[in-house]
């Protein structure tokens, strides 16, 4: 019996307000489908999250809607949970209550179990959506109530969409000690990252997002890879193993200093162009002074041709301990500086009206006096 | 006989050599011990408390050895052969409590002492007392203790665990408080701030700790810096004085005070000149984080002091449940310090909190132990001695007597022991108080719970009292931990299906 394990896949989600990252989600979950199909697995688990809302866009709901019929298609099961984003906090229906007739099977409080049966072989799925961790009391009798019913069969998975204190210690509900121990696989969601550890009968596993959710997820995706599981549960022990995308769009994380920024700018750009597709750029600058507006309309216009979206972060940096910015009773004369160190008294001359102007951002301006300057041909 | 009693019940007949505050008699009647007599001698009625009683027989003697002699001799003999001996203390005449100067005549009747003079003597007649209990012999007499006597000369209750002390803090705390007066308790255990008193509700007033009011022995006391640690202090000091002046100029917010310290800790030991120091200087920096941490939830740095808190009329309560022992130390001593001085003022010169206090401890051993100096201990010591003058009353709780600082228990000079098993506490406790006898020793480990040898000024002649159960609730009676468990679960099941009807209602059914 071959299981597969997908979960937080956040279809709908439009990172940084842009269309391509929702398309991004959508065919990450295509090709994962595709994938699951090609390895020819019994049914597929969803542990929650499946959009990123519980309004979803229609398109997200097409998505899930082809998905589904498709793998009913292929005679594979489906089995999902409503999460913590997709299901309303109030009050409200889940977007998968659309998807039941079509041959999705929701698991929830009311009807938390189902027996699948293939041949002669049966598994016992059993799981609920999201509960907060103010309805703990019925999450553990929930939870109780499962592990006896589970009792009566020989292979059984628990799905879940809940954060467990020994992975996530800063935000949890439940502690690896309050789950029912007698399940052979644990389909967990919620956390991003991918998460394998021997427990109970077998292996829980959170099988992690699917696309980088945000930026930090991006690095666990170039570490672990993103995607899902295949579970087989013939053995006496499950045996899993990954199965990973390969559509993740590529983040681009770099940090540089202020100064020399526009060399530094063009050899990010350099860099950048190598990509298959556009990449989304964070870019941390840092530096004692920075002229953000500046720095901003510069990496917008030498990054932005080869990028998706770039994203800045300022870094003020501190004075060093001993440092200090100097200060002296007469005002400095920047002209008399430039004459000093330029020798040249017509490129002096220029420094200095440059340095007026661009003192006050206007670059136009700056740009018409260098022309000036070159077409004069003083040089 | 004379004197217009009405029923003159005769028990016995003193024989024997007696002297003016003690003699012997011999009984027809089976009294009990701490029942009151009344001999009639020297032209006055004198009152006496029966202290020890024996009971045999002139034909069944210890020189017996053979048991069915004894069954024979049953048979044979009558109660007449039976005999009850015992002793009284003198206690004074009936009117003035004076003991006469000469003893009691032989064969002199000794009368069960009638209710109606004993309700006079343990009666509210001077209107400042407050009911405690009854007597144990007497259960139709009621026991009111003297609020003023009892305040200004202090007041120890000792008891092992489960005898009826915090009942007893809490009937006397109520009644204070019922009579309009101040009492303030250090709760140990959170065992009062939810009781409910027949003078309202607690005036609850939360532990804080407030680094800005603190003495500096008190915050090194915090840090685990001792004497010995000398550099540590001196950096600490010196950290310390940087940041109060920082402070005091406006500098900085008072919630910035710990963390100036730090850095300032920090600063000193990057400088070259007290590389030598570096260790000690990290050392406590250390302890200042700890701090930090350790006391987290009971540090605010705006708390308003426990005294500026306290409410007249109403039982305050410092709930010291949720700190550990040394906060518990350093939030009492200032606590104290600052009441003493609050008092003085006042006296003195018409500022601070203008009505006395009643302030008991829990746990007194932990706080003024006998081997350890505390910085409590100073306070509870100079309140015991002065806080007559100033209108602070103590009252020490405890249930290890022997560990309490001998000093301070001596200046207690009311007393409420109920059972005390241990013999060396019961020595201790003799040893502690003038007017516990030998004899009355000996009666508390036969005391049941909430019984009671009441001592000292604030009753007129010591007595053995049922002290009366307290009404409202008080958590920290024994637990019926079985129903608690039963409970429990039962909660949890409610609980489950409260909750499950909450899920019910955010995943809509389809």
């Amino acid at each position: 019996m071959l299981i597969g394990h997908i979960s937080d896949t956040h279809l709908g989600f439009r990172q940084y307000n842009l269309e391509e990252r929702e398309e991004d989600f959508y065919r990450v979950y295509n090709e994962l489908v595709e994938k699951l199909i090609e390895e020819h697995i019994d049914l597929v688990v969803h542990s929650g999250d499946l959009f990123e809302s519980p309004r979803p866009p229609t398109k997200a709901l097409l998505v899930v809607q082809s998905s589904v019929l498709k793998l009913r298609e292929k005679g594979i099961a489906f089995y999902a949970i409503p999460g913590g984003h997709d299901q309303f906090k109030r009050r409200g229906l889940p977007p998968h209550a659309l998807f039941e007739r079509l041959g999705m099977k929701v698991l929830t409080h009311r009807k938390p179990y189902d027996v699948f049966k293939k041949g002669n072989q049966e598994v016992f799925v059993a799981g609920f959506q999201h509960v907060p961790k103010h309805l703990k009391g019925a999450l553990l009798a929930l939870l109780s109530q499962l592990s006896s019913e589970a009792s009566k069969y020989k292979k059984k998975v628990l799905v879940l969409h809940q954060s467990i204190k020994e992975f996530f210690p800063i935000d949890y509900e439940l502690s690896l000690a309050e789950l029912p121990d007698n399940f052979n696989y644990y389909a967990l969601g919620h956390i991003h990252k991918r998460i394998v550890k021997e427990f109970g009968r077998g292996l829980l596993a959170y099988s992690g997002s699917t696309e980088a959710w945000n930026r930090k997820e991006y690095q666990d995706y170039v570490k672990e890879g993103k995607g899902a599981y295949i579970v087989d549960l013939s053995g006496d022990e499950p045996l899993i193993h990954k199965l990973d995308v390969s559509s993740v769009r590529p983040h681009f994380i770099e940090e540089i200093q202020v100064n020399k920024l526009n060399y530094q700018l063009r050899k990010l750009a350099s860099q950048i162009k190598e990509f298959e597709v556009k990449p989304i750029v964070h870019l941390t600058v840092r530096g004692l002074a920075i002229n953000r507006k500046l720095v901003r309309s510069l990496a917008y216009r030498i990054l932005s041709p080869h990028a998706l979206t770039v994203r800045l972060e300022f870094e003020q940096e501190r004075l060093i301990e001993g440092e200090s910015i100097l200060e002296t009773t007469s005002k400095l004369d920047m002209r008399e500086l430039m004459y000093e160190e330029l020798k040249n008294p017509r490129v002096a001359e220029l420094a200095y009206r440059l340095f007026e102007v661009l003192r006050k951002e206007d670059l136009e301006e700056a740009k018409k006096l260098a022309r000036e300057f070159y077409e004069a041909g003083i040089f | 006989m004379v004197l217009g009693d009405k029923v003159r019940k005769v028990i016995g007949y003193t024989i024997g050599e007696a002297t003016p505050t003690k003699v012997t008699f011999i009984s027809k009647e089976v009294p009990t011990v701490g029942q009151y007599v009344v001999l009639e001698y020297c032209d006055k009625r004198v009152l006496g408390m029966i202290q020890s009683l024996v009971r045999g027989s002139v034909s069944i003697t210890e020189n017996i050895y053979d048991p069915t002699a004894v069954e024979r001799i049953r048979i044979f003999e009558n109660s007449g052969t039976h005999y009850i001996k015992g002793t009284i203390k003198i206690l004074g005449d009936v009117e003035s409590l004076k003991i006469p100067r000469t003893p009691p005549p032989p064969a002199t009747e000794v009368y069960e002492a009638d209710s109606n003079t004993l309700r006079q003597i343990f009666g509210n007649d001077s209107g400042v007392g407050i009911k405690i209990g009854v007597l144990i012999s007497q259960p139709n007499v009621p026991v009111y203790v003297d609020i003023n006597k009892m305040v200004s000369r202090h007041l120890a209750i000792l008891a092992i665990t489960g005898a009826g002390k915090s009942n007893t803090v809490a009937i006397i705390a109520d009644g204070i408080a019922q009579l309009g007066g101040a009492v303030l308790i250090f709760d140990m255990h959170s065992e009062y701030s939810t009781a409910r008193f027949k003078s309202g509700k607690p005036n609850v007033i939360q532990a804080r700790i407030n680094p800005v009011n603190l003495s500096t022995s008190e915050l090194l006391k915090l840090l685990n810096i001792d004497q010995s640690s000398f550099k540590q202090e001196r950096y600490f000091r010196k950290a310390l004085k940087e940041a109060k002046r920082k402070l005091l100029s406006g500098l900085i917010h008072p919630d910035q005070l710990l963390g100036v310290i730090q850095r300032e800790l920090e600063r000193y030991s990057e400088e070259d000149r007290y590389k030598p120091d570096r260790s000690s200087i990290m050392s406590v920096a250390n302890k200042v984080e700890g701090l930090l941490d350790r006391y987290e939830h009971v540090i605010d740095y705006y708390a308003p002091d426990v005294v500026d808190q306290l409410k007249l009329g109403r039982v305050n309560v410092v709930d010291l449940g949720q700190v550990d022992e040394e906060a518990a130390d350093v939030i009492v001593s200032h606590s104290l310090s600052s009441l003493l001085s609050s008092r003085k003022r006042y006296t003195t010169r018409g500022e601070g909190i203008p009505f006395p206090v009643f302030v008991v401890l829990e746990e007194a051993h932990i706080l003024a132990p006998k081997d350890r100096s505390t910085l409590s201990k100073y306070w509870i010591s100079r309140i015991a001695r002065e806080g007559r003058k100033f209108g602070i009353g103590l009252c020490l709780v405890s249930q290890r007597p022997k560990a309490l600082d001998p000093n301070t228990l001596s200046q207690m000079n009311n007393m409420i022991v109920l059972r005390l098993v241990e013999p060396s506490d019961q020595r201790y406790v003799q040893e502690a108080s003038e007017t516990l006898s030998e004899d009355l020793v000996e009666q508390l480990p036969s005391l049941n719970v909430g019984e009671a040898i009441v001592l000292g000024m604030m009753v007129k002649i010591p007595a053995l009292v049922k002290i009366d159960k307290f009404e409202g609730k008080l958590i920290g009676g024994d637990l019926d931990v079985v129903r608690a468990w039963k409970r429990c679960s039962s909660i949890l099941t409610k609980k489950a299906v409260v909750e499950t009807r909450e899920l019910d209602n955010m995943l809509e059914s389809w």
